[in-house]
C-alpha cells in the first residue's frame, strides 16, 4: 500500500524524538501507529516503497534534529560582561515587581534572558528595542524539588541557555527601526499594556488573552479555576477560535459587498497578521496555517484532505523549530485536532448540543493523559462547564473582545460600554466560580502518572475511541470501562504500595516533610515551610502566596495523588515552620493539627492557627505522652512538656518507626531540650535523624548524637542562608561519627524510602564535586 | 507530473473502481489502525449502493420494509412502480445473519412451501444489497461487459456475509450455459465466490433463454429439471451434507431453488445460498 501522508509525520516526530531523547519508547510508539495500516498488505510489493520513504523521512528528521540541537548550544562562556541586543519578547515585572524580565536576542543570534532592575528614573524597556549593558551571566538553577516547575529546561526548550542580572546604571536602549512585522508587534505590545491599565481589570484580562494570546494578566486563581473545570482551552487562542474568526471576517467581507473570492483573498492575508497579534504561540500558528490552506486549496479548486493539511503544518512547524515537541501547547493543540479529524464517524448524525457535548469528550479524553502528567487534576464537571462556557466564551465573550479592541481608537465611549457589559456578564461566571471552588469533589487528585502508565493511559484511550466507533453496544461499554479502569488504576495504586516513604522537601530556609505511610495508611506533613513576608506595611492576602506552600508543597503532593493531609504537625510556632499552613488548608483537606502545648502562641503564628480555626480543623495541642499507631507503625511525642518558654524550645519531638524504621523528628529543639530528652529518655535510638535547627550550631550536642547514633542525618537549610546554616561545627561532628548527611541546600529534596527495616535515601540532585 | 498525480502519490487517496474518478478514503478510528477493508468505490458511488442491514423474512432474507420504502428516487429500477407492500411484515427486523429456525416468512416464500419439496426444505438466502438501479448498472459492467475487477467489490463481503453459517461441507456456484460462458468469457458468479473453496458439482442439462428475460412463473417453469450433479460429483455421499451456493443476483429465487433440489433429493440436510443483490420489485427489463 502507498505511504499515508499523516503517517510520514509520524516517523518525522519518531525520528525527531530519537535525536532529542536518544532511544526512548515514544518514538518506537509513533514507529508502531505509522506501521499499523501497512501490516495487512506488508508482502506487497509496493508496500516496500513505503517503508522506504517512512525510513527516509525519519533518518532526515534525526538527522536534522541532531544538526539542530548542536546549532543552539550556547556560544557564551559565561565571562562576559557587556551584551548587546534586541528585545525579543515583551518586557513583563516579575512577581515580586522588582524587576523586568524579557528575552533578548544578540547579535550572534543566542537567545538570553535579562532581569533589569524596576526603577522610577529609567524607562521601561519595550519590545525591539536595542539595548547595551553590562552585567553577569548566570546559569539558570536547576530545580530543587521533585514536581515543581522546571525553570531550566522551560529555558532551554525557548534555546536558553543563561540569564542575565542586569547592573541598572549600565543600560542604555535605542528606539528600533520599524519594519512592518515588527510593528505589528509593538503594536500589540502597546496595545496589552493599554488593556492592563483598564478600570475593569477582570475583563480586560480576559480580552487580552482572548485577542491577543497573552493570559498572564487574567488571576492565578481565576487560571486554576479554569483548569480544574477542564476549560482553560478556552483561554487560548484555540482552532474553534481561529475558526470563528476566520468565518465570522470572511462572512462580514461577503456581506459588505466584496466577492466571495476578494473575501477568501483578503482573510487569506489577514491570517499571518492575525499570527502576530494573538502572540503566535503553536496553537494559533496551527489553527491560522490550517485555515489558510483550506482558503487557498479552494482557491487553486485543489480538494486537499483535511488530514493531509493538518500533517503538512505539523511537519512546517517541527521543521521550524524541532522543540516545538517538547511544547504542551503544540502537543495538545495536533492530538486534539488530528483525534476529532478521526472521531469523525462518531461525530456525525448528532444534535448540535450532543455535537459539542461529543467533541468535548472526545478532546477530554485525547488530552486528559498529557493534562494528567502536568497537572495532576482530572476535572469531573469538564462536561457540564464545557458545554456552558463554550458558548458563552466563543460566541458572546470573543465577539465582545474583538469589538471592543477594534472601537477602541475609534470610540473610546463605545469600547468602554462593551467593557462594562462585558464585565457585567463575567460577574456571573464569579459566582458560579466561587460557589464552585468550595465543592471538593470537582476535581479528582489523581497524581503524576509514571512514563509507563502515560503511555498505558494514552494507548487505552486510542483503543477506547476506536471501540466508541463500533455500532456494538458491548464494545462501546467495553470502552468506557476501559478508560474508567486505567483512572482507577492510578488513582489506588499507592494503596497498594508497601513501601513508606519520608521526604525532606527543600523549602529554602524552613522546614517541610511529608510523611507517606505504607499503603497509604496516612498522610502527615511536618512543618510547611514559609518564607517571612517583607514587612512592606501591606496585610498579605492568603490567597496570594508566592512561598513554598504554591511552589513545593502542593505540586509534590498533588503529584502523589494526596488530597488529604491526615496529620499536619507544626512542631513551633515560628514562620519558617508553619508559614504555609493558610494556603495549605485552602488547597488540601486537613484531618487534623498537632500545635505544642504552650503557655503563649507568638504573634507570627496566629495568623496561621486561626486559618485551621477557621476551617474547623481540630487543633491538638501536643505534649510528651502521646501517641499513635497505625497498624504496625507507631508515632511517639516525646516533647515538649508545656513548660518551656522560648519559642524552639517548646518543639514537638516525634519519635517514629515506619517499616521497622525509626527515625526522630526534632523541630528547632535546642541544647537544653535536647538534655531534656536525653533525661527523659536515656536509651533513645534512631536509624534517621532530622537534625535540629536546620544544623545550627544551638543544637546538635555531642553527648546528643552519640546517644542517638543515627546512620544518617537530614538537614533542611536554605541555599545560602543568612545564619549560616548548618554550622561547619555540626557537619563536622557528625562526619566523625560518621553520619551521613544529606542536606537541602546542597541535595535539594531528598527522599528516604522504607521498607522491610531497610531504607535507601535518594538526594534530588546530586552534589556538586 | 499533474497536481492530481502527486497527491495520489502521497496521500490516503485511491481511484474509484465504478467511476474512476481519485477519491480520498474515509478516515476513522479503525482506518487508522488499518482495520478497515480497502476502500474501492469513492463515497458517491458506495453511498448509492443500499446494504441490506435488516431483513424481514428468515429463509429469502428479504429486506425489511422501510429499506425499500424509505428511499424514493431511484430504490427501485423500475422507478414509478410501487414497492411491494403486503409481501412482508413491516414491524420485522431481524439482522442479516443465517438463522438455525427460519421461521419468519415473506409471502414468496410461504408460496414456495406449496411447491414441490420447498414444504420441509429450508432454503435460507443472504443478499449484500438492495438490486437498485445502481447496483444494476454496476452488475452488468461486471457480467455483460466484462469488468470482472468488480468482482473485489463482493467477494469479501458474501465471504464476511456467510460467517454466521456455521460448518459447510461443499460451496457450489450456479453452472452458465457453455453459450453463455463464451459470450462473457468468465462465469460471473464464480469470480465473486473466489474467496471460497469452489467445487464444480452443477452442470445444466437444457439450454434455456436468459432468465432475466422471464417472469416469475415462467422462470419456474423454464427450470424444472434445468441442473443436474457432474458426473464426478456423483459418486460422493451428498447424505446430511450443507450446501452453499453463490451466485450474483436474487430475483424469485426459482435458479436457485432448482439448484439446491438436485442436493436436497440426493439427501443433502441443508443448502444455502448467497448473493451480491437481491431484488425486491418488479424489474426493468435489460436492454
Amino acid at each position: 500500500m502507498k505511504p499515508r501522508f499523516y503517517c510520514t509525520v509520524y516517523f518525522a516526530v519518531s525520528g525527531l524524538a530519537f535525536s532529542l531523547l536518544g532511544l526512548n519508547f515514544w518514538s518506537i510508539t509513533f514507529i508502531i501507529f505509522g506501521l499499523l495500516p501497512h501490516l495487512k498488505y506488508i508482502t506487497r510489493r509496493q508496500t516496500g516503497w513505503t517503508l522506504a520513504i517512512y525510513s527516509l523521512t525519519a533518518l532526515l528528521f534525526f538527522t536534522y534534529g541532531s544538526m539542530y540541537t548542536s546549532k543552539i548550544e550556547t556560544n557564551l562562556t559565561g565571562h562576559e560582561t557587556n551584551f548587546q541586543g534586541v528585545i525579543k519578547s515583551v518586557p513583563r515585572l516579575t512577581s515580586s515587581e522588582l524587576n523586568w524580565s524579557f528575552q533578548l536576542k544578540l547579535d550572534t543570534g543566542e537567545f538570553i534572558q535579562v532581569y533589569l532592575p524596576d526603577e522610577m528614573d529609567s524607562s521601561e524597556p519595550s519590545l525591539y528595542e536595542t539595548c547595551y549593558f553590562k552585567g553577569k551571566l548566570e546559569q539558570p538553577s536547576p530545580r530543587k524539588n521533585p514536581y515543581t516547575f522546571d525553570y531550566k529546561k522551560y529555558l532551554y526548550e525557548q534555546k536558553i541557555h543563561w540569564l542575565v542580572k542586569v547592573q541598572s546604571s549600565h543600560v542604555y536602549c535605542e528606539e528600533p527601526k520599524v519594519p512592518l512585522l515588527k510593528n505589528l508587534g509593538s503594536w500589540r505590545s502597546r496595545k496589552i499594556s493599554r488593556m492592563a491599565q483598564e478600570d475593569e481589570k477582570e475583563i480586560a484580562a480576559l480580552i487580552t488573552a482572548l485577542v491577543f494570546g497573552d493570559r498572564s494578566f487574567i488571576d492565578k486563581e481565576k487560571i486554576d479555576f479554569y483548569r480544574r473545570f477542564g476549560i482553560l482551552h478556552l483561554l487560548a487562542v484555540s482552532g474553534l477560535h481561529v475558526g470563528l474568526i476566520t468565518f465570522a471576517a470572511y462572512y462580514l467581507l461577503y456581506r459588505a459587498g466584496f466577492t466571495r473570492e476578494t473575501a477568501g483573498t483578503i482573510v487569506l492575508l489577514l491570517l499571518p497578521v492575525y499570527i502576530v497579534i494573538a502572540g503566535g504561540a503553536p496553537s494559533v500558528i496551527r489553527a491560522s496555517l490550517m485555515c489558510m490552506l483550506v482558503i487557498l486549496s479552494f482557491k487553486m479548486k485543489l480538494k486537499i484532505s483535511i488530514l493531509d493539511i493538518i500533517s503538512a503544518v505539523c511537519l512546517a512547524l517541527l521543521i521550524y523549530n524541532p522543540l516545538y515537541l517538547f511544547h504542551l501547547g503544540f502537543q495538545l493543540s495536533f492530538l486534539t485536532t488530528f483525534s476529532l479529524l478521526l472521531s469523525k464517524s462518531i461525530l456525525t448524525d448528532s444534535s448540535r448540543l450532543i455535537l459539542l457535548a461529543k467533541t468535548s469528550t472526545i478532546a477530554q479524553m485525547i488530552s486528559f493523559p498529557l493534562t494528567l502528567y502536568h497537572f495532576y487534576e482530572f476535572p469531573v464537571l469538564f462536561l457540564p462547564m464545557n458545554l456552558l462556557f463554550i458558548p458563552f466564551i466563543s460566541f458572546w465573550i470573543l465577539p465582545l473582545s474583538f469589538l471592543t479592541v477594534l472601537l477602541q481608537p475609534v470610540s473610546g465611549k463605545l469600547s468602554d460600554l462593551l467593557l462594562s457589559i462585558g464585565s457585567a456578564s463575567i460577574h456571573l461566571i464569579d459566582r458560579l466560580t466561587l460557589y464552585f471552588s468550595e465543592v471538593p469533589w470537582t476535581v479528582a487528585v489523581l497524581g503524576q502518572p509514571s512514563d509507563f502508565m502515560l503511555w498505558l493511559m494514552i494507548i487505552t484511550v486510542v483503543i477506547s475511541l476506536l471501540l466508541f466507533e463500533s455500532q456494538r453496544i458491548s464494545l462501546r461499554v467495553m470502552g468506557c470501562s476501559l478508560v474508567a479502569g486505567i483512572v482507577f488504576l492510578q488513582a489506588f495504586m499507592p494503596y497498594f504500595k508497601e513501601e513508606g516513604s519520608v521526604t525532606m522537601l527543600d523549602v529554602g530556609q524552613g522546614d517541610a516533610f511529608v510523611i507517606e505511610l505504607p499503603y497509604r495508611k496516612g498522610v502527615y506533613l511536618i512543618d510547611t515551610g514559609g518564607i517571612m513576608p517583607w514587612d512592606n506595611g501591606q496585610t498579605l492576602n492568603r490567597n496570594e502566596s508566592t512561598g513554598p506552600g504554591m511552589y513545593v508543597i502542593e505540586p509534590f503532593l498533588k503529584a502523589k495523588g494526596i488530597k488529604r493531609i491526615d496529620k499536619l504537625i507544626l512542631t513551633h510556632g515560628h514562620f519558617d515552620h508553619i508559614g504555609e499552613t493558610c494556603y495549605l488548608t485552602d488547597k488540601f483537606t486537613i484531618a487534623e493539627a498537632y500545635y505544642p502545648k504552650s503557655q503563649s502562641i507568638p504573634e507570627e503564628a496566629k495568623n496561621s492557627l486561626e486559618c485551621l480555626v477557621e476551617d474547623r480543623i481540630p487543633l491538638i495541642f501536643a505534649e510528651k505522652g502521646m501517641g499513635w499507631t497505625e497498624g504496625k507503625d507507631w508515632f511517639y511525642i516525646l516533647h515538649p512538656e508545656g513548660d518551656e518558654d522560648k519559642e524552639n524550645a517548646r518543639s514537638i519531638v516525634i519519635l517514629a518507626s515506619v517499616n521497622n524504621v525509626t527515625l526522630l523528628f526534632t523541630g528547632d529543639l535546642e541544647e537544653e531540650g535536647e538534655n531534656r530528652l536525653l533525661r527523659n529518655f536515656p536509651d533513645l535510638k534512631a536509624d534517621i535523624l532530622k537534625v535540629a535547627h536546620h544544623g545550627s550550631l544551638s543544637s546538635s550536642q555531642e553527648e546528643f548524637l552519640a546517644q542517638v547514633s543515627p546512620h544518617a542525618g537530614l538537614i533542611s537549610a536554605g541555599e545560602n542562608n543568612r545564619y549560616g546554616h548548618p554550622h561547619t561545627e555540626v557537619t563536622n561532628l557528625m562526619d566523625s561519627k560518621e553520619i551521613l548527611i544529606f542536606r537541602t541546600d546542597k541535595h535539594g529534596a531528598v527522599t528516604v524510602k522504607l521498607k522491610d527495616g531497610d531504607y535507601t535515601i535518594t538526594p534530588f540532585l546530586l552534589e556538586e564535586q | 507530473m499533474n497536481r492530481q498525480d502527486m497527491r495520489e502519490g502521497l496521500s490516503h487517496t485511491n481511484r474509484c473502481l465504478y467511476c474512476d474518478t481519485p477519491f480520498y478514503e474515509e478516515i476513522s478510528w479503525r482506518w487508522a489502525f488499518g482495520l478497515t477493508d480497502n476502500q474501492l468505490l469513492c463515497p458517491p458511488c458506495q453511498n448509492k449502493l443500499e446494504s441490506i442491514t435488516t431483513i424481514g423474512c428468515s429463509m429469502c432474507g428479504r429486506p425489511s420494509v422501510e429499506k425499500t420504502m424509505g428511499k424514493t428516487g431511484g430504490s427501485d429500477p423500475s422507478g414509478s412502480d410501487p414497492p411491494e407492500i403486503g409481501y412482508v411484515d413491516p414491524s420485522v427486523r431481524l439482522p442479516n445473519t443465517f438463522i438455525k429456525h427460519p421461521d419468519v416468512l415473506c409471502l414468496d416464500c410461504e408460496r414456495w412451501k406449496d411447491t414441490g419439496i420447498w414444504a420441509d426444505h429450508p432454503l435460507q438466502h443472504r443478499a449484500l444489497y438492495v438490486y437498485n438501479a445502481h447496483l444494476q448498472e454496476v452488475i452488468a459492467r461486471y457480467k455483460y461487459r466484462g469488468d470482472a475487477k468488480l468482482s473485489e467489490l463482493f467477494s469479501g463481503k458474501l465471504k464476511k456475509l456467510t460467517r454466521s453459517l456455521g460448518k459447510i461441507d461443499t460451496v457450489t456456484v450456479i453452472p452458465l450455459q457453455e453459450e453463455r460462458l463464451w459470450e462473457r468469457g468468465f462465469n460471473q458468479a464464480e469470480l465473486l465466490a473466489e474467496r471460497f473453496p469452489v467445487q464444480h458439482v452443477l452442470e445444466r442439462t437444457s439450454s434455456s433463454d436468459k432468465q432475466s428475460k422471464r417472469d416469475r412463473s415462467g422462470r419456474i417453469a423454464a427450470l424444472k429439471g434445468a441442473f443436474s450433479l457432474s458426473t464426478a460429483a456423483r459418486q460422493t455421499d451428498w447424505q446430511d451434507k450443507r450446501v452453499l451456493i453463490v451466485d450474483d443476483i436474487y430475483t424469485t429465487g426459482a435458479t436457485l431453488r432448482a439448484a439446491a433440489e438436485v442436493f436436497y433429493t440426493e439427501g443433502a440436510s441443508h443448502v444455502f445460498a448467497v448473493t451480491v443483490a437481491r431484488a425486491t420489485g418488479k424489474m426493468k427489463r435489460e436492454p
